[in-house]
């Protein structure tokens, strides 16, 4: 034997040990990870996390130290900790132990048909019911038992004077179904994160989005695309009380060759998609205006002020001109303010491509410049990820029926007074499994329960139908 | 058209307070238990019809499905709950559970009606909302709220029934205190670090504590049977729940991808609704598990109506902020 086979077996020895004394096949552990979890996601819920809204919010919310504090620590970008990553990766290993060890090879039971006991191991079972009836066979018992178990859906089987039946069979799969859609949902998230990529850009009229800019993961196979995307027209949309009802971007894609292959108005949760890549309305504003002061053209930056946008152009010491935009299509407001006064003063109003004139100044609105923020991405793991979403509600929608067995055994004495044991298991309902245990044994003529809650007269019983 | 939508809103908010009424005399007089029981549930009835036509009402008013602010969101909530409980009734055994469902229910329709008017008119929506996913993604969560409320209300009754009057106490006043913290977040302008500090500090000491006392038993309280059967009631109350919320996180990515280009952003929303559901998947394991005892799975499910609590009234009232701020109605 060479040194490599050796070193491999000893690999293989401490893998297999590892599998075999359950270490990362323990429900114990999910549910350790599974809280552990929770509770790092509830601290990332409540501390806002720099990668998406900066460390600025982060400051303005708990003040500069505690901010500094709270980065040392790692919780402002909590989902990106190796704390967290380690407890995913852990989670991620819990449950593929516990589908390959205890979850998958439950489908080696499905075919498996149930086997007929004896009133001795009824009686052992949790949930037992023993009574007596009279006026009909125990064939005719069993038969009427099983009519009756078939109308809730139950899969009975009969031997005899035994009888068995399984309801909700196919719950027994849920954990199964669901863990495939776990593992997918993984596989195809690895598959989008290795190949795909994503940003945003704010896109002025006349301009291109040719994703240069955008953000892949470290180890990327990906490729940009070779088209780009023209934006043509922005608007917004507004209700009648001012508030923001849509915006709006006509797009054009254009290939390598400069022709015009696809064109599409795209609003926000109305995307553009072309050769996998998808591109959305993120949000709108209005990047700069034109304004001619006696015929010299001065281009204005306009800064965003709630629902409308603004220039402010100093005049005197004390005075300023403001410049305000609703939108892209109404007049321009033209407001001073000084300082003793406690807000501006409207002074007119001026179309776009009007004038007005201010003393000696003659005022022109040119020209607005809309800008779109545009976000794009390309996700090859789409699919496999949808598939997992499937897989995923449906297993837990199959978790919701509660499996259980149920096991009868009648005596086959002369007595006219004939003997039957009923019982079986339930985990998820024990409740209403018990109801229908009673149920059973009422739907029998003239039956009555012998020795409920006495466990004393239930051994006997079960030991006369054991004796029989 | 709105005046009729008021009247039957009101309706059903008076239902519930005469049905909690009911109930509650049920206990004391024990010839007329089952007839104030019935007399209750029937109340209850006339109460969830008069709120189904009133959110049917409202949403032909708005020409839009009537899902879209906090105070929508309650309704349908408060209609869950009365809806839950009525289907409960059916299949267990069950009377006196009502006027823990109607003290719930009539605790979210005061909730509801207390919100600044902004909440009650019919608004606008905003662009993000202007879509069919909406009807898909929000339903079904705010269904699975009211079940995982119901299922927390069931645990207490198994705590009871099982005499652990100790650890009921403990998680009973721990649920109080934290929906004060919620209530003050609502309604006043206290600082949004100490109710935070006032939810997470009460619900932690509580939930420990809640945890230890697990093995103090009071004897006389004690009734295997209707344990048995609370158990049975929270575990239910879970497994239709958490479908329904699996769905409706996965809708809301779905969404999410159709209108921002990521079905998963770590929103704070999202997280938390992500938490809720570890919370209840920690509970099916732990429930499918079996060595876990049933007063401790259900200290856990009061656990998971504390989560559940902070994911869908903590978020507006204690200053979590993010993309899904719909609901909110105070400046943070």
């Amino acid at each position: 034997m060479t040194i490599k086979s050796n070193y491999l077996n000893q690999y293989k020895n401490i893998f297999g040990k590892l599998f075999k004394t359950n270490v990362f096949a323990s429900v114990k552990l999910t549910i350790f990870l599974m809280s552990t979890l929770t509770g790092i996601i509830l601290i990332g819920a409540w501390c806002p996390q720099k990668s998406q809204v900066g460390m600025e919010k982060v400051t303005e919310q708990f003040g500069e130290q505690n901010a500094l504090f709270l980065d040392k620590l790692g919780i402002t970008d909590i989902f990106h900790s190796n704390f967290f990553l380690t407890v995913i990766a852990l989670l991620t290993i819990n449950m593929i132990a516990c589908s390959m060890q205890r979850v998958f090879p439950k489908y080696k039971l499905y075919k498996k048909p149930l086997l007929f006991f004896n009133a001795k191991q009824i009686s052992k079972m949790p949930y037992v019911e023993m009574g007596e009836f009279s006026g009909i066979t125990p064939v005719q018992a069993i038969d009427r038992l099983k009519i009756y178990l078939e109308k809730k859906f139950y899969k009975v089987n009969v031997n005899g004077q035994q009888l068995n039946a399984q309801g909700g069979k196919i719950s027994k799969f849920a954990a199964s179904v669901t863990h495939v859609g776990l593992l997918s949902l993984l596989f195809g998230v690895t598959i989008t994160s290795w190949t795909g990529f994503s940003g945003i850009e704010p896109v002025g009229i006349g301009q291109d989005l040719d994703f240069s800019g955008s953000e892949h993961a470290n180890y990327w196979f990906g490729h940009l695309p070779n088209f780009k995307v023209r934006l043509n027209s922005t608007s917004k949309e507004s209700y009648a009380s001012g508030q923001v009802k849509q915006w709006y971007s006509n797009l054009s894609v254009i290939d390598n060759t400069g022709k015009v292959v696809q064109n599409q108005t795209i609003s926000v949760n109305e995307p553009l998609s072309y050769h996998g890549v998808d591109v959305y309305q993120s949000n709108w504003g209005l990047n700069s205006a034109q304004i001619s002061f006696n015929g010299n053209k001065r281009k204005l930056m306009l800064r965003p002020m709630g629902a409308i946008w603004a220039a402010f152009l100093p005049i005197e010491a004390d005075t300023i001109l403001i410049m305000s935009f609703k939108n892209e299509k109404e007049p321009l407001k033209l407001f001073a303010k000084r300082e003793e006064w406690s807000a501006p003063k409207l002074i007119t109003q001026i179309p776009l491509h009007g004038s007005v004139n201010l003393g000696s100044v003659k005022v022109t609105y040119d020209k607005i410049n809309p800008v779109s923020g545009l976000q794009y991405k390309s996700d090859p793991g789409l699919p496999i990820v949808y598939f997992a979403f499937g897989f995923i509600i449906l297993g837990v929608m199959m978790a919701t029926l509660p499996y259980s067995e149920l096991y009868v055994c009648i005596d086959n004495s002369e007595d006219e007074n004939k003997k039957i044991i009923i019982g079986g298991i339930c985990p998820k309902a024990p409740s209403q499994f018990k109801n229908l245990l009673n149920l059973l044994l009422n739907s029998l003529p003239e039956s009555s329960k012998i020795g409920q809650n006495n466990k004393s007269t239930q051994s006997n019983l079960a030991s006369s139908l054991i004796s029989q | 058209m709105q005046a009729w939508q008021i009247a039957l809103t009101n309706t059903a908010g008076i239902s519930s307070f005469l049905s909690l009424w009911a109930f509650i005399l049920s206990y004391g007089f024990k010839q007329l238990n089952s007839l104030l029981c019935k007399a209750a549930s029937w109340i209850m009835s006339i109460g969830f019809i008069a709120l189904t036509l009133a959110i049917i009402i409202r949403g032909i008013e708005a020409q839009r499905f009537p899902l879209s602010n906090l105070y929508e969101s309650i309704l349908w909530f408060a209609w869950s709950v009365m809806g839950s409980y009525l289907a409960l009734a059916k299949f267990y055994n069950i009377k006196q559970f009502g006027s823990l469902a109607c003290m719930l229910a009539l605790t979210m329709f005061l909730y509801g009606s207390w919100l600044p008017l902004s909440q009650h008119e019919i608004s606008p929506l905003v662009p993000a909302l202007v879509s069919y996913w909406r009807q898909i993604h929000i339903p079904p969560l705010i269904i699975s709220y009211a079940l995982f409320f119901v299922s927390g209300l069931a645990a207490f009754a198994q705590l009871f029934y099982s005499g652990r009057i100790v650890s009921l106490c403990i998680m009973a006043l721990t649920v109080i205190l934290a929906a004060s913290a919620i209530g003050l977040g609502t309604y006043s302008s206290v600082e949004s670090y100490i109710l935070q500090i006032l939810f997470v500090g009460s619900s932690v000491i509580g939930s420990y504590l809640g945890f230890k006392n697990t093995n103090k038993e009071m004897p006389r309280f004690v009734n295997k049977n209707q344990a048995s059967l609370y158990e049975d009631i929270t575990y239910r109350c879970v497994t239709v729940g958490f479908p329904l919320l699996t769905f409706g996180i996965i809708t809301g990515g779905l969404w999410a991808n159709h209108a921002w280009g990521t079905y998963w952003s770590w929103d704070p929303k999202e997280s938390m609704a992500l938490a809720t559901w570890l919370s209840y998947a920690a509970f099916i394991h732990l429930k499918i598990h079996r060595e876990c005892k049933n007063n401790t799975l259900s200290i856990v499910a009061i656990i998971g109506l504390l989560v559940t609590m902070l994911t869908y009234l903590g978020f507006n009232s204690l200053g979590f902020g993010g993309l899904h701020s719909y609901g909110r109605f105070k400046d943070m």
